[in-house]
């Protein structure tokens, strides 16, 4: 039972820790933007 | 003619440049994920029967294998949009290659790290040097130094050249990991679909194999999502590169 729990959680690890990246990504270039559109004003 | 050469020189606001809006066929990928995923879930846990010899350990095999086609359906995609990129040069096909390759490391990944869990349990050991761990290792490492070669210095066009020679090679793996057991003798990877050399496929029970495709299902969805999503923002930051280029143009002169 605990080798079930342990791959799954691995699994969903993985999964959302390269979302959050995707995520982090997303915001990192959404910031630079945001500058942008300051520096083009 | 004097309002079009003002057109063409002038940069555009960035906010017509960049659209940082949710598509359309994000929210229907996302969507179809979510639903296909609970789906899955209950399929494996309330549908699927338990496997008499390991037990609900076996449950792992819904993560292991659909992890595996999509790592395997990842490379491919990075083997044709190479292919395609190497023929015509457009800079899309390069970015749907790499984000695919990147998706692919992922769920590797997840094969590499489900596969021994699994393996301690019913075998008794996390690793064994047979044909399919190994060459499933060397597909790992060879994607790693894929990516590596897209974080190298230099020009865009010579990396992404470079890059698709390697994810044309690299996918050559693929057909090897999987025919690893039916060609060479394993004594500890079972063969479920088909007969190998020195065993005879093990089958499934049905249950157990429509658990399986609602899985595979669902696991498509996660990758056509995480794709689809990859590719928007790639392009994105090619667009504010593009943006930084010709304002920096503009403030120097």
């Amino acid at each position: 039972m605990g080798f079930m729990y342990a791959a799954y959680s691995v699994v969903w690890i993985i999964i959302f820790g390269y979302m959050l990246l995707i995520g982090k990504r997303h915001n990192s270039l959404k910031k630079d933007i945001e500058f942008l559109k300051q520096l083009d004003k | 003619m004097s309002m079009n050469l003002e057109r063409e020189t002038a940069i555009l606001p960035i906010e017509e440049v960049v659209q940082i809006k949710t598509s359309m066929l994000t929210k229907v990928l996302y969507a179809g994920m979510v639903v296909s995923m609970l789906a899955a879930f209950y399929f494996i846990f309330m549908y699927a029967e338990v496997e008499k010899t390991m037990g609900v350990v076996q449950k792992i095999f819904y993560m292991h294998v659909p992890s595996a086609w999509v790592a395997f359906l990842a490379f491919f995609v990075t083997f044709v949009f190479s292919i395609l990129f190497l023929i015509k040069r457009k800079r899309i096909f390069d970015t749907y290659a790499y984000v695919s390759a990147e998706i692919g490391v992922v769920f590797t990944a997840i094969v590499l790290t489900t596969g021994p869990i699994w393996a301690k349990s019913s075998w008794n050991t996390w690793w064994a040097w047979e044909p399919r761990l190994t060459t499933t290792l060397i597909l790992f490492f060879l994607f790693m130094a894929y990516l590596m070669v897209r974080q190298m210095d230099g020009v865009w066009d010579k990396k992404a050249r470079l890059a698709a020679v390697f994810g044309i090679i690299g996918f050559a793996d693929v057909p090897i990991v999987f025919f690893a057991i039916r060609w060479w003798q394993s004594k500890f990877h079972p063969i479920v679909f088909g007969d190998g050399p020195s065993q005879q496929g093990g089958g499934i029970a049905p249950s157990m194999l429509v658990a399986l495709l609602v899985t595979i299902a669902a696991f498509t969805f996660l990758y056509a999502y995480l794709l689809h999503k990859g590719v928007s923002f790639e392009n994105m930051k090619i667009k504010v590169g593009h943006f930084k280029e010709k304002l920096r143009e503009r403030l120097e002169n």
